[in-house]
């Protein structure tokens, strides 16, 4: 499903995607397209819904915000499915984002690198297409035509 | 002409207790569909958007365990709800106990955001 529609009256691109836990529960998020992240990233408690222990980090790293610069725990996360793409065993940081950030996490480079990305702020839709060859490449060019 | 329930030997208490067993089976049927009803329900769930619209604005988290997806989109449809609270670790702690979730947050959303 390579074009998503977004609601651009929130002046944010939030997009849909399924994490699944260990034993294969899934977890429904909204995650923002951030491409300024460096990583991917979810929320303290959505990653505790997938049975992670982050009490139990034992690697840490620091990142720089906006706001100033702070250590944060990374978790692998079994399986993140997004824009149609699976990412299995992804480390992921545990994020302390603010409630009021109308999301579960952020999807950073790591996940963004992989896809063809096009965004049309007005009409509200993303076309993402990973790079997987000619036939990908092509149908990403036809969608981008269609998202103009 | 003989209902379906009164009995065809045309004798007075037959028919008699044949009515009474209609209305005992109508009975049965009726509560029969009710409790059917209801585990139908409770299977189904309520509609997602109805119950964060019912939460809106108690600045919480509401955990709700996914019962029904769209069998196209595969977006989640119907739920229950197994917890509302502004702590974000009793929420991941309640969605342990669902096999499909999702978390919501109900409060105020930030007029600017910069991650």
């Amino acid at each position: 499903m390579p074009t998503i529609p977004f609601d651009a009256r929130r002046r944010v691109i939030i997009v849909e995607a399924v994490a699944f836990a260990l034993d294969g529960r899934p977890a429904d998020l909204t995650v923002l397209v951030d491409t300024g992240a460096v990583k991917t990233g979810f929320r303290r408690s959505t990653l505790i819904g997938l049975g992670i222990d982050v009490d139990a980090a034992t690697e840490f790293l620091r990142v720089s915000t906006a706001s100033g610069s702070l250590e944060v725990p990374i978790f692998n996360l079994p399986q993140l499915r997004v824009f149609g793409a699976i990412f299995t065993n992804l480390s992921v940081l545990c994020l302390p984002l603010p409630p009021t950030v109308p999301a579960d996490g952020v999807l950073g480079f790591d996940v963004l690198s992989k896809f063809r990305l096009f965004v049309n702020y007005r009409r509200g839709i993303v076309v993402a297409e990973p790079f997987n060859g000619i036939w990908h490449g092509m149908r990403f060019v036809w969608q981008a035509i269609w998202a103009l | 002409m003989a209902s379906f329930w009164s009995c065809p030997c045309k004798v007075q208490h037959c028919q008699k207790t044949a009515e009474r067993g209609k209305a005992q089976r109508d009975v049965l049927l009726v509560l029969y569909l009710r409790i059917g009803g209801e585990k139908r329900m409770e299977r189904q769930g309520e509609p997602i958007e109805q119950i964060l619209e019912r939460y809106k604005g108690q600045n919480a988290f509401v955990v709700i365990e996914v019962l029904s997806v769209d069998p196209k989109t595969q977006k989640p449809l119907t739920g229950r709800v197994l917890a509302v609270t502004p702590d974000e670790t009793e929420a991941g702690m309640a969605a342990r106990k669902a096999k499909h979730f999702l978390i919501r947050w109900v409060g105020e959303i930030a007029e600017v955001v910069i991650v």
